[in-house]
């Protein structure tokens, strides 16, 4: 009937993606995807290039708000319920323990997944100009990330939990000026209690997604705008990044004809030349225009694919392998090694060593480093055989970290001391 | 069959599966949602034992919004104290054998039915039975007529 | 990889989702308890004679199944599982759907199971209802010790069906446990404090080879070797058992929060207030005559009975605020009649001297002196690297010592000599009783221990 058809051609007014036209407006036209090209590089689909961290980080985080809402049904934030809410999720809700686990895992893993992604574009050169502030976004996303799973580590209200938070707020502390006035504003109070709990359920919740979703936004945005993704080094002998000073070229994106005839319609112009304004200015010059590709349905087959390896895995997770919950808070009780989330570990082996240095003056020199690469590095080369210096000191920073945390986790004891992890205590 | 049919069905059968695996799993999120526990009163309870029941006077037991009628000496029925207008808890009072609803001015004679105020209905009369240990259940669940009692012999 | 084979490959990812997904959604749909559920209804169906209530009954609805204990902090989900627990009927069948017999009068819908039972309440599968469970302190009690969650509210002091609290209470006051330990904030802290030992995840086994062989269990501690038998060792981990600081709803205590007189009665004569005070003339001029006291005293004050300090020269004891509430009941109507017959029932009273050094034994015996000093204050307890190897015996206090001295030590505090400066410290040390013991408690200790050095010393 003409009426259902008008109800549908008011929903859906592209053409059909058998036409080049229809394939680029849906990408275009569309709220969700249009902050895809139209056309992208086939470049940018070699797995071994991004192997897709950016793309996985996002999904990661697209799953745990998901959980975490779902989660939020249920737990209430009061030292009086926490522990018992925990217990009912994992006992008396349908897929309540399920969704538990999804949670935690998802959580770890986008903590590895988004440092791995920031190695890979360090290792790529993808932070050099024009993409400077692309990368500074990038590291404030990383302490987002750290800070919403630090908040949210709180929440079940156990033994781990508690303790945890108690190391990892007393490690803050040390920083001079800020430090115990800052622990006080995060803790409401001078313990981990009531206050603190809802404090850290309204960070975890409503303030750090919204910073961070906010965030996600400018960085996609910043990734168009900046040109696209980088191209990969390897490809970077046929063309290079425009020198400084020179005005950049435009790319001519090509416009597939209309079918049904030569003449080009006026919408699909329209496109064209929006197309050619977003990517003017900043895009290298792609040297063979068959190796562009459209999004539809090339990078979202890919994309898909992605998500659907990460969903699954993180299925496979949080069937079977069960979200840790020790016993109730208790903080007469102190467990003894008492240790702070996996990803601080490192920190605490540090403050093992020195309170102020390890504690403090190493985090903020690491993030203070992070922060001016981009700056500091303004050499136009991006492959990797040409920056051997500063990856190796990257790689060896990240591998420091890595062990400090192995360290932190497995071999120490009672009372910090070392011990062999097979040792029974 | 051809290479572009068969790449076709591959097409159509991922689409099947996502497109179920959406559905699968929006059910199942809507099972995520519905309660399978209360942290409320439940519907059905018991009582006390007969013998806690004086005749005459309804018990209210206040945290199960339900009067015990004992108006017989071995007659056992439940009625709801809350009130059918607005949902407060109704009072009885033995001068004049009638609930009263504090809120809006409804008031019930002792067999539940409206005789003044603003309520539309009457009160509900509840199943009672005898539990296997000795105890009067109540099942909010179920509400039967206003005669319905159950006898107990003692 | 060619565009055909990306286009495969995400349309068999996508049918692996859809098997994860169906296969979480069965995994949650298929809980360990509805099997049970399902057996218990086809048990329950195939017992019932009626064909209508047999087919309604194999239709039930499965559903978890709990009881809501606000009063006692806790959620039992145990009939989820155990169906039969309140039907009489099905006295015979196999477990879990037994009935429970010898419940009245705790009433499953008013205490739920693991009041009495331990184990974790709120879970739905066995290993995590039962245990053992790494993280839930409350462990499910064997059937041996199960009467010692009695103990939780009967506070009372002859608990029907578990002599075995009285007996432990008795062993508790003779062997000085609160020497070293807190029992529900009475005592001293070289020991940990075991008003919770219900709650904090340790097995009767444990404990039983705790009082046995201390060392045994914990390679450092400085719990000296009590020596006990078998049947203290049985009765003392009763007791632990049932100690907890979890709140509950006052109606679930036995002992009424309105304390009676009858109650106040029996403690008056327990704790010998005879031998100081009198009724009406009747009793012991030491004190002053408790006629009347309640209306020339505020409740507030009378509340502090046996406090330190609570009222000079009268000694110090430990009394629970019920237990204070108690005897003000009593004292507000007792009368001459009450105390002749406490009398009566009084062993007769010792003179004046021996009534002061047996009152010092007491004392000694209340707050535990016994514990570290022997019984009898005769010594014994191993305290390695302290000089002479022993926490010391004080019979002979009198020679080393004057009373002002050892009235020093006792309100002070005393870390014991070492015999070798190198090695640890050793780990039993005089605390310091200032805080809880009056000076005239001290008197009294001292009186007794004086009365310990033999008359017939040689003097040299």
């Amino acid at each position: 009937m003409k009426l259902l058809r008008d109800i549908w051609r008011s929903y859906r007014r592209r053409d059909s993606v058998a036409t080049t036209k229809g394939k680029l407006q849906l990408v275009v036209h569309s709220l969700w995807l249009h902050i895809h090209p139209a056309k992208v590089h086939r470049s940018h689909f070699r797995l071994t290039y991004t192997w897709y961290l950016g793309f996985v980080s996002f999904y990661l985080f697209l799953i745990l708000v998901a959980t975490g809402v779902a989660l939020m049904f249920y737990y209430r934030p009061t030292t009086a319920f926490a522990y018992q809410d925990m217990k009912d999720l994992e006992f008396a809700v349908f897929l309540g323990k399920f969704t538990r686990n999804m949670h935690r895992w998802g959580a770890h893993a986008m903590i590895i997944v988004v440092v791995l992604h920031m190695y890979r574009v360090y290792f790529t050169g993808s932070y050099k100009k024009p993409r400077q502030l692309n990368w500074v976004i990038g590291v404030a996303l990383l302490l987002l990330t750290l800070l919403l799973s630090f908040t949210g580590y709180l929440l079940p209200w156990d033994q781990l939990a508690f303790w945890a938070i108690t190391v990892g707020t007393a490690i803050g502390a040390y920083t001079p000026w800020l430090g115990p006035k800052g622990r006080e504003i995060l803790l409401g109070g001078h313990t981990v209690g009531d206050a603190a709990l809802i404090r850290f359920y309204v960070l975890h919740c409503v303030a750090l997604p919204t910073l961070t979703t906010l965030l996600i936004m400018l960085h996609f945005w910043r990734i168009r705008k900046d040109g696209g993704l980088s191209p990969p080094p390897s490809n970077l002998r046929e063309f290079e990044s425009p020198a400084p000073g020179t005005r950049p070229v435009a790319v001519a994106i090509p416009v597939a004809p209309h079918p049904g005839g030569t003449a080009t319609s006026a919408s699909a112009r329209a496109v064209a030349v929006a197309l050619e304004e977003v990517s003017e200015a900043r895009a290298p010059r792609y040297a063979e225009d068959k190796d562009i590709a459209f999004s539809y349905p090339f990078a979202f087959y890919r994309e898909g694919i992605a998500f659907l390896i990460t969903f699954a895995l993180m299925i496979v997770a949080a069937m079977y392998w069960n979200a840790p919950l020790e016993e109730l808070a208790n903080p007469a009780k102190t467990p003894n090694p008492s240790k702070a989330p996996w990803y601080f570990l490192g920190v605490q082996e540090l403050v093992s060593y020195s309170a102020l240095i390890g504690g403090v003056v190493a985090p903020a020199l690491m993030v203070i480093a992070l922060l001016v690469i981009p700056y500091l590095d303004t050499r136009d080369v991006r492959a990797p055989s040409k920056r051997k210096w500063g990856i190796w000191i990257f790689t060896l920073v990240t591998l420091a970290n890595v062990v400090f945390i192995v360290i932190g986790t497995f071999f120490r004891g009672e009372g910090w001391k070392l011990v062999w992890p097979w040792a029974s205590p | 069959m051809n290479r572009r049919s068969f790449f076709f069905s591959w097409a159509k059968a991922g689409a099947a599966a996502l497109w179920t695996a959406g559905i699968a799993g929006t059910a199942a999120a809507v099972k995520f949602f519905q309660p399978m526990v209360s942290y409320e009163p439940p519907l059905s309870f018991k009582a006390g034992v007969p013998e806690d029941f004086p005749v005459g006077t309804p018990t209210l037991l206040p945290e199960e919004n339900t009067f015990i009628v004992r108006d017989r000496e071995r007659g056992f029925r439940a009625c709801s104290a809350v009130c059918t207008h607005l949902g407060c808890t109704v009072r009885w009072s033995s001068g004049d054998q009638r609930f009263y609803c504090p809120c809006h001015g409804s008031v019930y004679d002792a067999e539940g039915k409206v005789i003044d105020g603003p309520a539309p209905r009457p009160l509900d009369w509840y199943e009672v039975t005898m539990a296997k240990d000795g105890q009067l259940q109540v099942d909010k669940h179920r509400v039967v007529p206003r005669d319905k009692r159950l006898i107990v012999e003692s | 990889m060619t565009e055909h084979r990306i286009a495969v490959l995400f349309s068999l990812l996508s049918i692996a989702t859809l098997g994860l997904t169906v296969a979480a959604i069965h995994q949650a749909n298929t809980p360990p308890w509805k099997p049970y559920q399902n057996r218990f209804y086809a048990l329950a169906a195939d017992r019932e004679q009626d064909d209508a209530a047999s087919r309604a009954l194999r239709n039930s609805q499965l559903e978890i199944k709990q009881i809501l204990l606000p009063g006692l902090q806790r959620v039992d989900r145990c009939t989820t599982c155990h169906l039969g627990v309140d039907d009489p009927t099905l006295a015979g069948v196999p477990h879990p759907f037994r009935f429970h017999a010898d419940l009245e009068p705790h009433r499953s819908a008013r205490f739920g199971c693991t009041i009495c039972h331990g184990g974790q309440g709120l879970a739905t599968e066995k290993m995590a209802a039962h245990g053992p469970v790494q993280n839930w302190l409350e462990p499910r009690l064997p059937k041996r010790y199960l009467r010692a969650s009695c103990g939780r509210c009967h506070h009372e002091g002859a608990i029907p069906g578990a002599p075995e609290m009285q007996h432990a209470r008795r062993i508790v006051g003779s062997r000085g446990c609160l020497g070293c330990h807190r029992l529900k904030g009475f005592g001293n802290t070289i020991g940990p404090d075991l008003s919770n030992e219900a709650r904090h995840e340790r097995s009767p086994e444990w404990l039983e080879q705790h009082f046995r062989d201390p060392r045994s269990v914990t390679p450092t501690s400085p719990m000296p070797d009590f020596k006990f038998s078998q049947r203290e060792i049985e009765a003392l981990t009763f007791y632990l058992l049932s100690l907890t600081t979890q709140p509950m709803a006052p109606y679930y205590l036995s002992v009424p929060m309105l304390p009676t007189a009858e109650q106040g009665r029996t403690l008056f004569a327990e704790a010998s207030c005879i031998s100081c005070h009198s009724i009406q003339g009747v009793g012991s001029s030491e004190g002053p005559d408790l006629h009347g006291v309640t209306q020339r005293r505020s409740a507030r004050w009378l509340e502090r009975i046996g406090h330190r300090e609570f009222c000079e020269g009268m000694p110090t004891f430990t009394f629970a605020p019920r237990t204070a509430r108690a005897l003000v009941s009593f004292l507000a109507v007792a009368t001459k009649k009450d105390a002749r017959a406490i009398l009566e029932e009084r062993i007769p009273t010792l003179p004046p001297d021996d009534a002061l050094t047996d009152a010092g034994r007491r004392t000694t015996l209340h707050f535990g002196c016994v514990g570290c000093h022997g019984e009898g204050l005769n010594g014994g307890t191993p305290n390695p690297n302290s000089q002479g190897g022993e926490v010391p015996a004080l019979i002979h206090l009198a020679d080393d010592y004057t009373r002002g001295e050892v009235a020093a030590i006792i309100r002070r505090g005393k870390t014991p000599p070492l015999e070798d400066p190198k090695k640890a410290a050793p780990p039993l040390y005089m605390p310091t009783w200032r805080n809880i013991l009056a000076d005239e408690d001290i008197d009294r200790i001292i009186a007794y221990a004086w009365s310990l050095l033999p008359e017939d010393t040689e003097a040299w």
